[in-house]
């Protein structure tokens, strides 16, 4: 095979929506760098004063500029790693010549160490035992519980669109556009009391609603899968796993909101997720579930992944926005919100990977359904990633209204023998610790910002328990 | 009553307790500044789109758990906006304490630049030299950069960004961008060069518009050590025919610098690379005070106009009646006001009889 040349990939590319990211990538990949050939060229043929696209650039620790930097090892280093074993794994490269580097939390906590080589993601707690594999399968709900978006995903072949199918998928999307109109969708969403799984908890429904009533064409609908919080490693296994229930719930929202195109921005250190994705989004293209004419309908939404090159910040939305649009990723200043002026300053919804697959059960099943999942009062479920020193780590779906103790000590196994834990940090670095008293808490959604002492009132219950537990 | 369109869009807010006027599209910090609020800015410059980095404006709005960036927060009805509170100023003192932390100086000589004086002069007023947040440093100074206008002294960068967005959002040059992030962030121009190998046009936009002195004008700091008090006196740019109003620096007798007022109705703070940076003649040398005749040793030798102007006059006549009309070729001076430039066509035309005429501004 020829190595293509700058012209080929830029025709790869250039009418694609959002061209920056894809191309950047493909040039990456082919010379290993970015080179400064390589940037003059993106400049010159996508209009980016190339001052600014070198800004760019640098901004994303991924991409590199230095030949070779591509395929240079990256060491999670972050808050699980550091305390098992990362710093060894970082000596034992250097021992062996690779001249590897540190990177953040890639979103591998249930797997220490991760180490990234191009597209290529092993883990192990040294050099020796780096091994690769798939994202660790949920572990088996507990006996009476009711899960929504994990219900389905420990069955073979999920993955696919047949086995999909098979499980009773895109029956919710048939429902929408079949048996709804929007307004019937947005109804049957603000009632199921949905709200942002992403962390802010904002309610979905309404979310859709303003996107559908405010002006501008065409509309957009994101799916945030940039999970970037230190700890957080949910929705990699619902997109590796499940990934045609995250795209149902893009074209639930797409419909509901008047939406025809979507993007899915995916983080960078989920390399094999691209790969599950095209292939999901191709799948459902050919079986006229995504593209024109959706299930005979004069419904059209398509939907691109682009891939993001390595920046914590591009997980807020309005960076995630900028970023796709191929400018320099800082937060947009709001008001003007995404809803009103999103991808290029159109009407955009802007959704996390676990809102959008949850939206997928909730037309399937119901909104009473999915408000009965929680306990007692509180309505829905919600996924989080658990890690650091417990006995079961991974990524279980609670009802909310479960008490923190129940995760920790009957679900997840409780502590290491002989230990207690000592402190649990909720909802990634920015959530605080939970500790003594503090850990006899409900695990509840945006009540918990209310009811919690000040230094915790950002924690919600979507993140991290990275316990760090004594003897 | 007929209500023009402007009135028709007119609400009202509350503004330190006081009920005030606005009109759609202002932002709470553009209301204050009419009701003469001295909210506090850093990243701020009025020619320029709003960036909310600094967060030094942040005021008080009722309902709203955080305190919010004036600058880019737009006005609404019924708002009930506080201003200067305690919590407000210990914010601010705050985010002074955690600026400086990463600066060498503070204290920069005005002669740096327009704005270099507004970092140390909320350092200050908010009284916050207290070292608490000592630290890790950011931006890297680039020595290296020898051209002659422009320092790029890094140190004191406190990644506002105005540099960055002057050049882009007023001059259009997008010489210069932010590369890297966190401490590591850095203003760089392409492939992190020197500004001469840049679309870098030296107009010094950059440098006037700094708050910290991190850019700063080369030629004016060679003054730094001269004596005296900086005066400043308002004049014209005499380049072209634009106008560009400046604010000539001196120390005594000695022109030190010049700055672009930013109240210029023709230039609005705007000035370009001769305007800004090419005021050296004034006080060279070499500059030439009364006219000058070659003799017949070779040499200029200084006289009065009659003289000179007799001598130009015989030699042109020579070459006309030599070499013909289309032997002269006139260029009048772009910094000569339009009577003179039509003077000068009308002696190439009329008095030579040649359409050999232009302009040095078509240059």
């Amino acid at each position: 095979m020829t190595t293509p040349s700058n012209q080929d990939l830029l025709e790869r590319w250039v009418d694609q929506p959002a061209p920056l990211l894809p191309l950047l990538h493909a040039l990456h990949e082919r010379d290993g760098h970015l080179s400064e050939d390589a940037l003059r060229f993106v400049g010159t043929a996508l209009r980016i004063p190339i001052a600014d696209l070198y800004g760019t650039v640098t901004f994303y620790h991924h991409f590199s500029r230095e030949p070779g930097g591509r395929d240079r090892p990256r060491v999670c280093t972050g808050p699980v790693c550091s305390g098992r074993g990362a710093h060894r794994v970082i000596e034992e490269l250097e021992a062996a010549g690779a001249s590897p580097q540190s990177m953040p939390c890639p979103g591998r906590c249930d797997q220490p160490v991760p180490v990234l080589r191009g597209d290529a993601v092993q883990t192990g707690a040294s050099m020796e035992a780096l091994t690769g594999g798939p994202a660790p399968l949920p572990p088996p709900a507990l006996p009476g519980v009711t899960e929504c978006v994990f219900a389905g995903i420990r069955e073979p072949d999920r993955a696919r669109l047949a086995g999909y199918r098979e499980g009773g998928g895109y029956a919710g999307l048939e429902r929408a556009v079949r048996d709804l109109d929007p307004g019937g969708v947005l109804d049957l969403i603000d009632d199921s009391g949905l709200a942002g799984r992403g962390g802010a908890g904002f309610p979905t429904g309404r979310k859709w609603r303003a996107v559908r009533e405010a002006t501008g064409d065409p509309k957009t609908v994101v799916c945030n899968a940039d999970e970037g919080e230190p700890g957080c490693f949910k929705d990699r296994v619902l997109m590796d796993y499940d990934p045609h229930a995250v795209l149902e719930g893009m074209a639930i929202a797409a419909y509901a909101a008047g939406a025809s195109r979507g993007f899915i921005y995916l983080r960078y250190e989920y390399p094999d997720t691209l790969g599950v994705l095209e292939r999901a989004i191709a799948e459902a293209t050919e079986e006229g579930l995504l593209g024109d004419s959706i299930l005979g309908t004069d419904f059209t939404f398509q939907v691109w992944v682009r891939r993001g090159a390595g920046a914590y910040i591009c997980g807020e939305e309005t960076s995630l926005l900028n970023s796709l649009e191929g400018k320099h990723p800082f937060p947009r200043n709001r008001p003007p919100f995404p809803v009103t002026h999103g991808y290029e300053d159109l009407p955009t919804v802007v959704n996390n990977v676990e809102t959008l697959a949850a939206a997928s059960h909730i037309l399937a099943n119901g909104a009473e359904w999915y408000r009965g999942l929680g306990m007692g009062d509180h309505a829905g479920t919600k996924l989080i990633s658990l890690s650091g020193d417990i006995q079961r780590p991974g990524n279980y779906e609670v009802p909310f209204g479960l008490p923190l103790q129940t995760l920790l000590t009957e679900w997840a196994g409780g502590p290491a023998d002989g230990r207690t834990v000592q402190a649990v940090t909720m909802a990634g670095l920015s959530g605080g610790f939970l500790a003594g008293d503090d850990l006899d808490v409900i695990l509840r959604s945006r009540v918990v910002r209310e009811v919690f002492p000040v230094s915790y009132r950002h924690a919600t219950a979507d993140g991290t328990l990275g316990g760090r537990c004594r003897a | 009553m007929i209500m023009t369109a402007a009135e028709a869009q007119t609400h009202c807010m509350t503004l330190d307790g006081v009920e005030v006027q606005f009109v759609e599209g202002e932002t709470i910090y553009d209301v204050a500044r009419r009701y003469h609020k001295d909210i506090p800015t850093l990243c701020y410059d009025e020619r320029l789109e709003p960036f909310g980095g600094c967060r030094m404006c942040v005021v008080q709005v009722e309902g709203m758990r955080s305190p919010v960036a004036s600058c880019t927060m737009p006005a609404a009805p019924d708002m009930v906006v506080q201003t200067q509170t305690h919590e407000i100023d210990s914010h601010r003192k705050t985010l002074l304490e955690l600026l400086i932390s990463e600066n060498r100086e503070v204290d920069v000589d005005p002669l740096r630049g327009y704005a270099s004086q507004e970092l140390a002069t909320l350092v200050d007023a908010y009284d916050a030299r207290t070292g608490r947040f000592e630290g890790g440093q950011s931006g890297a100074t680039r020595d290296d950069d020898d051209n002659p206008f422009i320092l790029r002294d890094y140190d004191l960068c406190i990644s506002c960004y105005r540099c960055v967005r002057v050049c882009a959002e007023h001059e259009g040059d997008y010489a210069i961008s932010i590369m890297n992030r966190g401490f590591a962030t850095q203003i760089t121009t392409e492939f992190n060069g020197l500004l001469k190998d840049s679309s870098c046009t030296f107009c010094g936009q950059c440098v006037q518009t700094c708050p910290t002195g991190a850019l700063g004008d080369k030629k004016a700091m060679r003054h730094t050590d001269t004596p005296g008090e900086i005066e400043k006196t308002r004049t014209i740019c005499p380049y072209c025919g634009v106008g560009c109003a400046v604010d000539l620096m001196t120390k005594g007798e000695t022109i030190v610098g010049l700055q672009p007022a930013m109240d210029g109705p023709a230039n609005e703070g705007a000035l370009c690379v001769k305007g800004q940076f090419a005021y050296d003649f004034i006080q060279h040398p070499d500059r030439l005070k009364a006219p000058m005749v070659r003799g017949d040793d070779g040499e200029l030798h200084e006289t009065d106009w009659d003289t000179a102007l007799d001598r130009a006059a015989d030699g042109l006549k020579r070459v006309l009646e030599q070499h013909g009309r289309h032997s002269v070729y006139g260029v009048a001076s772009g910094r000569a006001p339009c009577e003179a430039a039509y003077s000068m066509q009308k002696f190439i035309r009329a008095g030579f009889g040649t359409n050999y005429i232009d302009n040095c501004s078509r240059a």
